[in-house]
């Protein structure tokens, strides 16, 4: 086709009949379901639940894992849908999975901070999944800001912890590179948290995630304009925008902690992070790491993530390459196939 | 639902149709053209094209009248008005087709027989369907709009709605770039040709468009004015101080005369000329006032001002930043154009276009976020903008504090004294467990060493 007027009237003309027949296909997606692996509610303190994932059969592992994952978003990325999930093969892996589920802070939760969070809620989640599996250890799946919370956790409560995995997980919060890290240094976020009346909008954090790639809703919604008649594409696309839209308010406290002295002072690596009343110190992690990162990830780029191996005390530690993005490690195609039989792999040889 | 679906796929498959049958006879008359038969066909041509267009627009009218008329007499309100509109719009539209129909025949029966005239005059045609087709689709989008809220749940209305403001980005781009689509056409092109036809003003529009975060209205005049305008009161009234500090209210009158008067554009005529803080500019006169509650809200109003002013002045600054990259993003994509025609690389769509456009952007504006220019700016823009919303809270709160309504600031304490006994409750609650735990481990003792001594 020639790049002349007239042939763009008629691919404008073809592009406003496919929207057309999308808004039929629209109508017809009733309902959008995202996690729907069945799990069982086992233990709540407050609005924090804590899940464990129903199994067919025994688990093959001794140790069970607890799923630590962000305040950001929710967990609902890691099973997406059946063809998509992360759990879904963690569980065929044979493992034993728990996880926790935040919830949706209030203003009531304004004040909760990161000790509450870490030596808090996660303690008691720990203690419970240890008390109920009648062991002493066990081992944590971690993602993103989940990370870096498991890892102070563990550096905190190391006779706790048997394996600990890291996803995507920031570590060194002094790079540079990723507009997320370098208008982090910039901002005020005591004003941002006063501002917001000490609970930060998810919607907030949503926009500002959006503008790390001005053009991305661009070249998402024009590629979909050739989904609009497939259902199943389109609904599969649809799962994901439910994901991303879903995002929890922040406690202001523990948010601002979490920017000032991360993002802004990189006290984590140097040693000078002070959780509750507990110094953390790296070197306290003498179990075996899996620290995962993504090769092309935009909101933690490889070069947080991977100073990692610098700072642990155990010398059972290793570093996995993943190609690909940020969620993209999690969702994508090749994730199916690799990311849960490398983990689970790594977990039996420690288990 | 399904009815709204029909009509609409009636009235886009009638859009195509027309669309293709324009293409095909266009396509044939060329032909024709390189045969050297095109006096003999034009005639021909037209009037199989005349044909046809009739005979799909009064296909269109009659279909969707009937559907119209059945749903105008429905008891489904919310759709009455949504198809009553779209039917007169799509009237107006086939009127307007019709009226260019006859014009065309017109011309083209009165035309000379010059092959040149008559493929200039095909060339003018499409020009003017252009238009025509513009203002038939964007009669068209605002009726999608409105069909947005009959979607089952927010989530597909949402993305209908992105699906929509994209194929609205096309449009405006498709519009913009026309001129150097046509010169492609016509092997009219050179780089400074390009850029004569960047139409700042236009453009300007798609940069707001793909940056709407940044361009969003705001009440903040709204805001300044009111402010402005209780300072105004504030000061007027304290011309009535106890004569010792007559004095320094003459002299600081007589230098601001604008503020102490009653013309409150006078009075913001004050804030135009002034480059310090209103902060700065108050303090001598806040000075010789008592602290009184009045006082205080009177100096958040004028740190509001403040704020507001340099948030204004700080978003324009980006806004900039924002206009003059879409130029540079304007340029490279002119470039790319030329480059295209000069390999003769004529093989690509719109879609394609707008896939290297919506690169170009990202290379640019990408760049530009990762400034640190833009960086300050944006962490200042923010802070600015969280402050103004900070003080207008506390305004609210200073002007309801007499009635019997519990405040965000107290409950804030309340917030606090919750979180604070919740956790020591916890960890009274880790001490008695620890504490039973231990009496357990010492009683089983006591049992055993008791049982042992029997």
């Amino acid at each position: 086709m020639k790049l002349n007027n007239i042939d763009i009237l008629q691919e404008l003309s073809a592009n406003t009949s496919k929207i057309v027949k999308g808004i039929e296909t629209l109508n017809e997606i009733k309902e959008v379901e995202i996690a729907i692996t069945p799990k069982t509610l086992v233990f709540q303190d407050e609005k924090v639940k804590l899940f464990r994932y129903n199994r067919d059969s025994k688990a093959t592992y001794k140790t069970p894992v607890l799923i630590v994952y962000a305040l950001v978003n929710t967990y609902q990325m890691l099973d997406l849908q059946p063809d998509r999930s992360y759990i879904k093969n963690l569980l065929e892996a044979g493992l034993d999975v728990y996880l926790i589920d935040w919830g949706y802070p209030t203003k009531m939760d304004k004040y909760l901070s990161m000790d509450d969070y870490i030596n808090g809620y996660i303690d008691n989640c720990v203690d419970f999944v240890r008390t109920e599996n009648k062991v002493d250890k066990i081992n944590i799946l971690s993602i993103c800001q989940g990370g870096t919370f498991s890892l102070i956790y563990s550096a905190l409560h190391s006779e706790k912890i048997k394996n600990l995995v890291t996803h995507v997980t920031p570590v060194d919060f002094s790079i540079n590179d990723g507009l997320l890290f370098k208008w982090s240094k910039e901002m005020d976020f005591k004003a941002v948290v006063a501002g917001f009346d000490g609970i930060v909008p998810g919607s907030f954090l949503n926009e500002g995630f959006e503008m790390l790639k001005p053009m991305m809703k661009f070249h998402k919604s024009s590629g979909l304009m050739n989904s609009l008649e497939d259902k199943t594409k389109l609904t599969n696309y649809l799962r994901m925008e439910k994901w991303i839209s879903d995002s929890p308010d922040q406690a202001g406290a523990c948010f601002l902690q979490f920017m000032e002295d991360l993002y802004q002072q990189n006290k984590l690596i140097k040693g000078e992070l002070v959780v509750g009343e507990h110094k953390v110190n790296l070197k306290n992690l003498n179990m075996p790491v899996l620290n995962i990162y993504a090769s092309e990830d935009h909101l933690v780029p490889p070069t947080a993530t991977t100073p990692l191996g610098d700072y642990v005390g155990t010398k059972d530690y290793e570093v996995y390459r993943f190609e690909g993005g940020h969620i993209g490690v999690f969702v994508g195609n090749r994730s199916q196939k690799e990311l849960a039989p490398k983990v689970a792999n790594w977990l039996k040889d420690r288990d | 639902m399904n009815k709204a679906n029909e009509i609409f796929e009636t009235i886009v498959e009638t859009q195509k149709k027309t669309i293709d049958t324009l293409v095909d006879t266009t396509n044939k008359f060329q032909d024709a053209m390189k045969s050297g038969n095109s006096m003999e066909k034009t005639t021909e041509l037209y009037q199989n094209w005349w044909d046809s267009q009739m005979s799909i627009l009064n296909n269109l009218t009659n279909k969707t009248k009937s559907e119209v008329e059945e749903n105008l007499n429905s008891t489904k309100t919310k759709t009455e008005d949504f198809y009553k509109n779209l039917y007169e719009q799509q009237l107006d539209s086939v009127k307007k087709a019709s009226e260019f129909n006859m014009n065309f025949f017109n011309t083209i029966s009165n035309m000379g027989k010059n092959t040149t005239e008559t493929n200039e005059t095909f060339n003018a045609v499409y020009g003017q369907w252009n238009t025509l087709f513009d203002s038939w689709t964007k009669s068209l989008n605002t009726t999608f709009e409105s069909l947005n809220k009959s979607f089952p749940n927010n989530l597909n209305s949402d993305l209908f709605q992105t699906t929509f403001n994209t194929n609205t980005l096309f449009l405006k781009l498709q519009d913009f770039y026309k001129p150097y689509f046509t010169a492609f056409k016509d092997n009219n092109f050179s780089v400074e040709t390009m850029k004569s036809m960047f139409d700042p003003s236009q453009y300007k529009k798609i940069t707001e468009e793909t940056f709407s975060s940044f361009f969003k209205k705001n009440d903040l005049n709204t805001l300044i004015e009111s402010n402005a305008k209780m300072i105004q009161d504030f000061f007027a009234n304290q011309k009535n101080t106890s004569k010792e500090y007559q004095d320094f209210w003459n002299m600081f009158t007589s230098k601001f005369p604008h503020m102490f008067s009653n013309d409150l554009g006078k009075f913001n005529d004050v804030f135009t000329n002034v480059t310090t803080s209103y902060t700065e500019l108050f303090a001598p006169a806040l000075k010789l006032v008592s602290n009184t509650k009045e006082k205080e809200n009177i100096e958040l109003l004028i740190s509001t001002l403040d704020k507001s002013s340099n948030y204004s002045v700080k978003l324009a600054q980006i806004q900039y930043l924002l206009y003059t990259t879409g130029q540079k993003v304007a340029e490279e994509v002119a470039n790319h154009i030329a480059d295209k025609a000069k390999n003769q690389d004529v093989s690509t769509t719109f879609q394609v276009f707008f896939n290297e456009w919506v690169s170009i952007n990202e290379k640019h504006y990408t760049e530009l976020f990762g400034t640190d220019e833009f960086s300050k700016l944006k962490a200042e823009v923010l802070t600015l903008s969280l402050e103004v919303k900070t003080n207008i809270e506390k305004q609210f709160e200073t002007r309801i504090e007499h009635l019997p309504l519990v405040v965000k600031s107290e409950m804030n304490e309340l917030y606090q004294t919750i979180h604070d006994l919740k956790k020591t409750i916890k960890a009274l609650e880790i001490k008695v467990n620890l504490a039973k735990a231990e009496n357990n481990s010492t009683t089983t003792k006591a049992t055993v060493t008791k049982k042992q001594t029997v």
